[in-house]
């Protein structure tokens, strides 16, 4: 019996003054459970991403519910609280990677532990390298890595605080076809090891590497 | 943690654009370096004065010509050269002296008969060169009463005798000169005990006795070599030879009992000499008088530099607000990213303004640098020797953290209020 991690009902989001308003998410229901790997698909415009960015506690839902792990996020939840949510629940990989310049793949694997505040952060950053394939890489900068490394970098980061599940929002929309494969068998391995991985793309054959995948178009799943 | 950790960042962020910071610092540096040097010569030269105006002791009543009051100088009061040289004239610089002998010795016996005061001594200066043989000195020739060794420190003999009564009464040809004097006329302090010299002045030349020769001043300070370049001769003998029977007197030095209160006796002589004299023309100064005007020009031209050096904070404070603004805007993407991985609102409002206080308070450390090279100079350079107060020290540390607060904290308002989702969309 898996448990529900995300409960979602009937959300809206809207965007927009009085007069030119829009409802980018116009009332969804869904139910993702642990240990899921879920795609999401659409076009561009079907509110994929207001999805997963109030999935992502980056965004506040306009009306309905939003229950992660049993929990409220509404609109009157506070942005430090987000926060949080953000630090202990959720690890993202970006399209962009999102990496710090400048900063040593090991350093930027640690970012998220510098917020939790967890111990033995450089180990654990080590660890997680090792994971993703990146052990010879540890000490390089994001410009001297290639992009699929770069995506691996941000994978680790994204496990740094154990978080519940991991939110992609297209991550191999920046990566040509081979390297794009290479990170959706890692997130793949992932989701074995348990993880609850959801991924949002516009790309039909990444989508299929996932168990379950949710269309959209015009704010409503189809 | 997460202070120790944007502390971090804010250095490394710094070393990353070191020629960007560097500018960025320029204004606070010159402010804190011109400010912090101000008040460490400022310092240097008020212990000098202190120094000085207490070795000649600590209870005497100094009473010379002009109205030395702070900021009521006028007309008539034009022996006051205002400032610093108003103090050097009150020491009695001889390059001051022009006709300012406006006391009579009418002033000296009303004086004397104030109630509690112990002596008062007149002291007339006449200005001429002494010569033995192919050598001149031109020492600042006064003419005084034995008591004056009584009112100021100073005015002892190391070697010989001091000028007595008999001299007085008998209108002695007698001198004492400095040391100094003395080993320029005859090479050493005893081949110049009982030699006679030559006083020219306003046609005379007169010759007198070397009776004895002053001790050393003890302080080091720029303003002891007037007491190097001192010669004494008895008061009446100075004017019977120079001054045609006319009392010419120029200052008048007086002390009250040891159990009296300088200050109640400064203030009997004043009220006493105004009997005679307008207000205009004379100053009744102790040393604390002179300590309290010391501090009254001090703090003026301190205050003055201060304004300066504010606009060049200001200016700073500006620069480095702009900088961050800069970098807030650069590092868009890095803020939605934080916040992404978790980091609030608040921890990016403190990364933010440490940051600028970091580059606020590196500023000021270089410029303490850059003081303590300045005062080196300074006190090869020149005769003064700066002294860094700890409270100036507080005071430029104090204001570089002020400063990298206030204007740090717009920048940093304006990237903890950013939208995750937009930031990390910045382009």
């Amino acid at each position: 019996m898996s448990m529900k991690i995300i409960e979602v009902e009937n959300l809206v989001k809207t965007y927009g003054r009085k007069s030119a308003q829009f409802n980018a998410i116009n009332g969804i229901d869904l139910t993702i459970n642990d240990g899921e790997f879920v795609a999401i698909m659409g076009p561009s415009g079907s509110g994929k991403s207001t999805l997963m960015h109030i999935l992502g506690c980056l965004d506040k839902p306009t009306r309905g519910n939003y229950l992660l792990e049993g929990k409220e996020v509404a609109q009157d939840t506070s942005s430090s609280t987000l926060a949080y949510i953000r630090r202990d629940k959720i690890g993202f990989v970006f399209q962009t990677f999102n990496l710090l310049p400048r900063t040593t793949a090991l350093n930027n694997v640690i970012l998220p532990a510098i917020y939790s505040g967890i111990k033995n952060r450089k180990n654990k950053a080590r660890e997680l390298l090792k994971k993703v394939g990146l052990e010879k890489r540890i000490n390089h900068k994001p410009n001297e890595l290639s992009g699929g490394e770069q995506q691996r970098v941000a994978i680790a980061r994204a496990l740094m605080n154990n978080p519940l599940i991991i939110l992609g929002d297209e991550p191999t929309g920046n990566l040509d076809s081979k390297s794009g494969i290479e990170i959706m068998k890692l997130l793949r391995e992932l989701n074995k090891e348990g993880k609850t991985i959801v991924v949002v793309t516009h790309d039909e054959i990444i989508a299929k590497q996932a168990d379950r995948i949710i269309k959209m178009k015009d704010g409503k799943i189809v | 943690m997460i202070i120790i950790e944007s502390i971090k960042l804010a250095f490394s962020s710094i070393w990353a654009n070191k020629g960007r910071s560097i500018l960025t610092m320029l204004g606070i540096i010159i402010g804190i370096t011109s400010v912090v040097t101000f008040l460490a010569m400022g310092e240097g030269l008020k212990s000098e004065i202190k120094k000085t105006v207490s070795d000649f002791g600590t209870n005497y009543i100094y009473i010379i010509p002009g109205n030395l009051d702070i900021g009521t100088s006028n007309e008539s009061s034009q022996n006051q050269n205002g400032g610093i040289l108003g103090m050097q004239n009150a020491m009695g610089n001889p390059a001051n002296f022009i006709s300012s002998d406006i006391f009579k010795y009418k002033d000296i016996d009303e004086i004397k008969k104030i109630e509690g005061v112990q002596y008062a001594t007149p002291m007339s200066i006449l200005s001429g060169v002494i010569k033995t043989g192919d050598k001149t000195i031109t020492p600042m020739t006064m003419g005084v009463e034995p008591e004056i060794e009584k009112v100021f420190n100073g005015f002892s003999v190391s070697s010989g005798k001091f000028i007595n009564k008999n001299d007085l009464d008998n209108k002695n040809r007698v001198i004492i000169l400095s040391q100094m004097m003395a080993e320029k006329l005859f090479d050493s302090v005893e081949n110049s005990l009982g030699k006679k010299i030559k006083i020219t002045a306003s046609d005379d030349e007169i010759e007198y006795e070397i009776i004895g020769i002053l001790s050393k001043p003890n302080s080091n300070s720029a303003f002891s070599s007037e007491m190097e370049t001192m010669a004494l001769v008895p008061y009446t003998t100075v004017k019977e030879d120079f001054f045609k029977g006319e009392d010419k007197i120029f200052r008048i030095g007086a002390k009250g009992y040891d159990n009296t209160n300088t200050k109640d006796i400064a203030k009997k002589i004043e009220d006493n000499l105004l009997i005679r004299h307008s207000k205009e023309e004379f100053s009744v100064l102790t040393p604390d008088d002179m300590l309290g005007m010391l501090d009254t020009i001090m703090n003026l031209l301190t205050g003055f530099i201060s304004a300066i050096a504010a606009i060049s904070l200001i200016v700073g404070g500006v620069g480095i607000m702009n900088i961050m603004l800069v970098a807030v805007s650069e590092r868009t993407r890095e803020i939605g990213l934080r916040k992404a991985v978790g980091a609030t609102n608040g921890t990016i409002l403190l990364q933010f303004l440490i940051e600028a206080i970091v580059i606020s308070l590196f500023g000021g450390l270089i410029s303490l640098g850059l003081v303590e090279i300045a005062v080196k100079i300074i006190e090869i350079k020149t005769p003064l020797h700066p002294i860094i107060t700890p409270y100036a020290l507080v005071l430029a540390i104090g204001v570089c953290l002020g400063i990298g607060l206030i204007f740090g904290l717009i920048p940093a308002i304006r990237a903890a209020r950013k939208n995750p989702i937009e930031a990390l969309r910045y382009e």
